[in-house]
Parts: structure tokens; sequence; C-alpha cells
């Protein structure tokens, strides 16, 4: 798979992720839609306590689609950013490699 | 020992602000060689795919270290209202080699450059222990507590908040009046025991670690209680408070009697610890 990453929710009793695995690069609104996904899986108190977070990470998928997107070649690096609350509460939005929250995905396959 | 300057301490609104990342940037670059003797190798893109780097701090720096390990630094903007400190170990993979690494979050202060360095430190011999890092996350837990607790009850909102309740009865007056001093003096009295109380949390699961745990736990309810994040002051601002208190607590005398439960909990467990305090400083 060339385009892969994941949206990560911790905490002291949640782990809850979602992930991409595809051979095109990370729609922006795909990207959104699985934190929608994510937010679903938490209670009302785990989104209270990472409401900045989660508004943290929309902003970057969104500043990122209007950059050409994030994009990840094999060359020991990814991108990662965290946005934590506590210790242990926190979101990390991680592109492990390809591209991701771009705008459409022929932009960035024809490059 | 590399000092902290005013020059850097004193930056202020430096995300996407390219001179003053730039300034940011050489100076992670330095402190983290100087604590490791290494070289730089970052692990993290910051870029965006038109090749526009992305100066939001997050990380400011990152660097490998011997392939296995990493430690990545989170600069964030100074904000009463949000966490000082925060750290933790993690394990992330880097195209199918699994990275052991340190990450620190922080707004930048003599007080936390410290604590940084204290960590990675410990780290780069192995001997960060979660034990160390649950210590010091907690210990600035309640230091963002405090903050955001004096950052409230002296901001301009809340002052208002007192102006709302001087149009409820009379009793609702007194009781936030008596209140509001609680949590002033809660702030100035905490912040002078802090290293003590911080030594006592290092001390382990004794009876005063314990009303020490209570004691923060209320200090967060009451913030919770009296966040007025949401609140928007206009004409009809006592109607919106309700709507606002009615849906944290059912009424808005429900939420009063949560906040004297609290404050009055608070204040008795604050009083034992102030006197077990004096008997530990005595002791030690």
């Amino acid at each position: 798979m060339q385009h892969r990453g994941r949206i990560q929710a911790q905490g002291e009793t949640l782990e809850e992720s979602e992930s991409w695995a595809q051979e095109l690069p990370l729609l922006y609104v795909d990207g959104t839609e699985l934190l929608v996904n994510l937010e679903k899986k938490m209670t009302q108190k785990e989104l209270k306590i990472r409401k900045k977070g989660l508004a943290q990470c929309r902003q970057v998928m969104l500043n990122a689609s209007k950059n050409g997107g994030i994009r990840v070649a094999d060359m020991g690096k990814i991108f990662i950013q965290s946005y934590p609350k506590k210790q242990k509460e926190r979101i990390d939005l991680e592109v492990h490699l390809g591209i991701a929250f771009v705008t459409t995905q022929t932009d960035e396959t024809d490059k | 020992m590399k000092q902290i300057s005013d020059n850097i301490l004193s930056l202020r609104d430096f995300t996407e602000d390219a001179e003053k990342y730039v300034l940011l940037k050489s100076f992670w670059t330095e402190t983290i060689q100087e604590l490791t003797g290494q070289g730089v190798n970052s692990y993290v893109y910051n870029v965006y795919a038109n090749g526009k780097e992305i100066m939001d701090g997050n990380p400011i720096f990152s660097t490998k270290l011997d392939n296995k390990r990493g430690i990545r630094i989170i600069q964030t903007e100074i904000d009463p209202e949000e966490p000082v400190f925060i750290t933790w170990k993690s394990q992330i993979e880097i195209q199918e080699i699994k990275i052991d690494e340190l990450v620190i979050s922080l707004q930048l202060s003599p007080e936390t450059f410290f604590e940084m360095r204290s960590l990675v430190k410990l780290f780069l011999v192995d001997a960060l222990t979660n034990e160390v890092i649950k210590s010091i996350n907690e210990k600035y837990e309640t230091i963002t507590t405090v903050s955001k607790l004096n950052h409230t009850i002296n901001s301009v909102e809340f002052i208002d908040h007192v102006k709302i309740f001087r149009n409820w009865p009379s009793h609702h007056f007194t009781f936030q009046n008596s209140h509001m001093n609680i949590l002033k003096q809660f702030y100035v009295d905490y912040s002078e025991e802090q290293d003590t109380l911080h030594m006592i949390h290092l001390g382990g699961k004794t009876n005063l670690h314990k009303i020490y745990s209570r004691f923060v736990k209320n200090m967060d309810y009451i913030f919770t209680l009296v966040d007025l994040d949401d609140f928007d002051f206009d004409k009809e601002h006592i109607q919106k408070f309700t709507e606002i208190v009615t849906h944290k607590c059912g009424s808005t005398d429900k939420y009063l009697v949560e906040l004297k439960k609290y404050s009055s909990l608070a204040d008795k467990q604050y009083v034992e610890l102030k006197d077990k305090l004096h008997l530990y400083d005595l002791e030690h």
C-alpha cells in the first residue's frame, strides 16, 4: 500500500484509531471522515477532554489540503503531530507513507 | 550547562512567524546537541507537499539517537489555559523500524527548560522510568490547574460573572464572594508551597499524598464548574449563563450546591494539608 497513516486517540481507558492503507492518496474529505469516525468511538467526556486536540487535528488537515497535502517519501521520516491534554489523553495524527489530505487524487498521482 | 536567554524566552506568537521560528529551531538544535553530544537526525517531516514549512511547533525539533530511540519536542505558545508541560514515552514505527521516543510538549520557561533537560538526561542513560514521568506530569497538571484558576478569577469575564450574581437573590451573592476568596487564597498559598507538595508526591502513596491528590482533584472540579470558555457576555447574559449551568448541573441552584461542595471539600483538605505540610517540613 503506497499511502498509509492513522489518527489515534489515547487515554487512561481509551485506545482507538482510524487508519488508512490504500493505493491512492488520501483525500482531505476522507481524512475528516476518519476523524469523525474516531470521534464516534469516544464518550462525551473523552471528547470534551480532547476538544482542542481534535480541532487542531482538523485544522492541520485543512491547512495541508490548501498546500498540496502531506507527502512522506520512504526516507526514514514520517509526519507525526500530537495534541496532548494530559499524559495519557491525546490525539496523534500520523502519515507513515505517501500523500494525505489532498483535494483531488489526480493532481498528486500525475506528479 | 546551556542557559536559556531572555531573547528566546521572550519570543511570543512564534507560530507562522518565520524569523522567530528559525531562532527557536536553532535554540532547540543547540540545546539537544549539547545534551546528547550527537548531531541532529530528524525523523519528522514538517513540510507540506508544496514545500512550505509547517511552523506550528508540533514538533519544533526531533532527532533519532542510535536508530532505536528518538526525542521529539513540541513547543506551544504561552497560554494559561493550556497544559504547561506534558511528557510521555511511546513507540512509533518509521518504515518498519520501531523507535522508542521521548516526547515533551511544553510552554517554554526556565522551569520547563530545566525539567526538559533532566528528562532528556535520564532518557539518554535509560533511567527515565514511568514513575518519574507520572510524577512530572502530575506536578505540571496541578500547576496548570492552578494557573487556569488564577487566569479565570482574574479575567474580565469572571469579574462580570460576579456582576451576574449580583442580580440574583442576596444569599447567592454572599456565597459567590466567599467562594472567590477561597479560590484566590488557594492560588496564593499553593504557589508558595509547590516545591514541598511536589516532594510529597514523589514520596509515594502516603496518607499525605492521598490528601494532596484529593485536593488537586477538587481544585480540578472547581475549575470545571467555573470554566467560562463557552460563555459570551451579551445583553441576555444572565439567561445564557443560566442555560450553561443548567446544562452542567441541572439547575442554577444545583450548580451553586456543587460549587459549594467542592470548595468546602477543597477548603478542608487544604487546611489538613497545610497542617501536615508544616509537620513534613519539620521532619525533613
